[in-house]
């Protein structure tokens, strides 16, 4: 793949320096400590690129104070936690981290179907009614007689009792195995073609009472339903179905579909699907100092340009972090918006990105680049001009940034507030 | 130190001016040194690196971010005081030894470099009878332990280009003459054009490109190994070759067709060059062997690893 002709290496080569003098020690190892201003940076690459004497020395000295900031140089640099320094904790840290997002996707996803949940029990409530205590008295009941009635008609046409059992179990043990029950769903939401079949599914499998040894547990689980909705006012279950139905044309047309989708191809399609299942690209800085991403492990790149996601410009969805009056302030910004920046410096968190470079630009993501915020860290006045040379979040919340004006930039809460220090190594 | 270039203005009044904050600081009474010469060091260290009409705020900036401890440390050392010795062993003595077992990664030769670099910075006598230390050039740019390990390495990649001289003499005797020095001229047939074109091509990438192209094909470094080097992460490094390789290809076909060849001459050009670099790779492949800190690739010609990827890419096209 990285391959270069021959004589192109021997070009390369043929560089090198005659009597040119070698930068001092000093300077050396200021640059491999990342130290030099720019001015001196600049000579020292200069010498550097022809001089594989000095790129020698230089590869061992960087190569020991990286694993000496593995060890020591993180800890103190980070300040407050060093903990994080701890690679374990590190570790822990990114595991808790994943967890969360899981756990959030789930009770998301737990939450909605709940919804749907209570849509299902209704019904499923003045079945029972109308199959063995008599004319139905609840006040709900009256809303989702039209669906009922399509789908039971759905179901006499094509649907057998035996086939019916599963997706009831599956609703029992809904909160555990929310994608079985989801799978289940969709068979017999196939049987009703109608634009309900997604939500209204569920409500068909318990519709109509089977016959034989299996009805009984049809009204168990059936009451267990009803339970549950007995838990909740009436007035809220009124206003849950109300939402589902308002819900129902637009979601209830693909939701059998999304499903299947949701299933196979972990492609966000919404909100939910992103927290479920995001596609976490990889970054990186072209060779002209633009951002770029790769959704398929680096074989393609895209450029991506932060100045013009800016948060208000993309879809109306803000980064989840930011509140209301940041945008607002952001947006104010993007109207002075600068030139495209170089970038220097790009670091990762799952979705979160940070990407900086010239002239104090510093961009962060929390959707893995779709919507861009430009953050400008200042501190008692103090404002972030100097190039962005150096990014590192090891988590979401802390993070630090070197400039070229030698400037260490901290913050322990992902951007909001920063600490500025003179960049020096100790 | 040097003391060419005159004392500015600007330098001794940013001197004075942070004189007692710097001094107090770098703990000088401790080690030795006084006031005054504290000032004739930071003045010295100034003048050195800043450029004439130097800004009295980037004087200042200047001052401040010298490791003003460390500095007055080393040069107590040079200065000859006990005080300094001792506190300069208790800190650097099993620091200097791991960094030339780190560099030479064997102990005895580890122990011999860490030897012969202590006798430097306890002074080799001059002339007229007064010590000089290797640690009256330290300056404080960076970390004393850093320069001490850049001087350990310096120290090291000089033994071994001494050494490895010989060995490409002997190896000249017997094998011909393709381990001489890597002088480039290694394809004569190859039309002139398309060396020019190589050369505009390559200088117009920045300096930075230039390095990170020469550490990875003629030094055989990892991305890894560039990315430390340079302060940024190895994805970026990653991009960068793979880009640099790739366009570097066009610029030189482009070049030369702006030369006046056709396009097919133009890549016969550049094919007729791999074929000797086929015939290249069979006799080095028995030669390469793993290498140590430092690389040796330059010593005898390309890594057999870009070597098989030249040809595979190539071959690809």
């Amino acid at each position: 793949m990285r391959s270069l002709p021959q004589f192109v290496v021997n070009r390369l080569q043929g560089n090198l320096p005659s009597t040119e003098p070698h930068p001092d020690p000093d300077l050396l190892t200021a640059f491999a400590e990342q130290s030099l201003v720019d001015r001196e940076r600049r000579v020292v690459v200069e010498h550097l690129a022809r001089c594989g004497d000095c790129r020698d020395v230089v590869a061992v000295v960087s190569s020991a104070i990286e694993s000496e900031a593995e060890t020591n140089i993180t800890g103190p640099l980070i300040g407050k936690v060093p903990w994080l320094a701890w690679p374990a904790l590190r570790w822990g840290a990114l595991a808790a981290g994943v967890l969360i997002v899981a756990s959030v996707g789930i009770v998301q996803y737990g939450h909605r179907r709940q919804s749907t949940m209570v849509a299902s029990g209704l019904p499923s409530n003045q079945t029972i009614g109308n199959a063995q205590l008599g004319p139905p008295g609840a006040a709900p009941a009256s809303q989702p007689e039209m669906p009922k009635k399509r789908i039971l008609d759905a179901h006499e046409a094509s649907a057998s009792p035996k086939k019916l059992e599963m997706p009831l179990t599956a609703i029992d043990r809904g909160s555990e195995r929310a994608p079985r029950n989801q799978r289940a769903g969709v068979p017999s939401a196939e049987t009703s073609p109608s634009a309900f079949a997604g939500n209204q599914g569920l409500a068909s499998a318990n519709a109509p009472p089977p016959a034989g040894g299996t009805s009984e547990m049809v009204v168990v689980e059936a009451q267990s339903q009803v339970q549950v909705v007995n838990t909740q006012t009436a007035a809220v279950a009124q206003n849950q179905l109300a939402q589902n139905r308002a819900d129902l044309p637009m979601q209830g047309r693909v939701f059998s579909n999304l499903d299947v989708v949701k299933a196979k191809d972990p492609v966000p399609q919404s909100g939910m699907a992103q927290a479920a299942a995001p596609a976490i690209p990889n970054w990186s800085i072209g060779s002209g100092g633009s951002l770029q991403r790769s959704y398929d492990g680096g074989k393609t790149w895209e450029d991506v340009q932060p100045t013009v996601n800016l948060a208000d410009a993309g879809g109306g969805i803000a980064p989840r972090t930011r509140s209301a009056p940041e945008r607002q302030a952001q947006s104010d910004k993007k109207a002075d918006a600068a030139p495209i920046p170089r970038f220097l410096a790009v670091a990762t968190n799952g979705p979160e990105v940070w990407a900086g470079g010239s002239g104090g630009s510093l961009y962060h993501t929390a959707d893995a680049g779709d919507h861009w915020a430009r953050v400008s860290p200042s501190v008692q006045g103090a404002v972030l001009t100097g190039d962005v040379t150096d990014i590192q979040f090891p988590d979401q919340q802390h993070g630090r940034i070197s400039t070229s004006t030698l400037e260490l930039w901290l913050t322990s809460d992902a951007g909001q507030t920063w600490l500025k220090q003179p960049l020096r190594r100790e | 130190m040097s003391l060419q270039k005159p004392i500015s203005a600007e330098v001794q009044s940013a001197v004075s001016e942070l004189l007692e904050e710097l001094h107090a600081k770098a703990d000088c009474e401790k080690v030795g040194i006084s006031r005054e010469a504290f000032v004739v060091i930071l003045s010295d260290v100034a003048t050195r690196y800043l450029p004439a009409g130097a800004e009295p705020a980037e004087v200042r900036t200047f001052l401040l971010t010298l490791r003003v401890e460390e500095l007055a440390l080393a040069r107590g050392c040079a200065a000859g005081s006990n005080a300094a010795w001792e506190l300069f062993l208790i800190r650097y003595r099993e620091k200097l030894y791991q960094a030339a077992l780190r560099i030479a990664r064997e102990d005895s030769a580890a122990r011999e470099l860490a030897d012969s670099l202590y006798a430097e910075l306890y002074g080799t006598t001059s002339r007229d009878g007064e010590r000089i230390s290797k640690l009256a050039s330290f300056t404080g740019r960076g970390s004393l332990e850093g320069w001490l390990r850049t001087v350990l390495a310096q120290e090291f990649v000089n033994r071994y280009r001494r050494t490895k001289r010989l060995v490409s003499l002997d190896e000249e005797g017997e094998e011909g003459s393709q381990f001489a020095a890597p002088e480039p001229e290694a394809a004569p047939d190859i039309d002139s054009r398309l060396e020019l074109a190589t050369d505009s091509a390559l200088a117009a990438l920045s300096a930075e490109d230039r390095m990170v192209l020469a550490a990875y094909y003629i030094d055989g470094r990892t991305l890894a190994e560039i990315a430390s080097m340079l302060g940024v992460h190895e994805s970026t490094i990653s991009r960068k070759v793979d880009k640099l390789a790739k366009s570097l290809r066009k610029k030189i076909l482009a070049e030369m067709i702006g030369r006046g060849m056709s396009r097919r001459q133009a890549e016969e050009a550049m094919e007729a060059d791999v074929r000797d670099l086929r015939i290249d790779i069979r006799r080095s492949l028995a030669q390469e062997s793993p290498n140590a800190a430092f690389s040796e690739k330059r010593a005898s010609t390309l890594p057999q690893k870009q070597r098989a990827e030249a040809v595979k890419g190539i071959r690809n096209r």
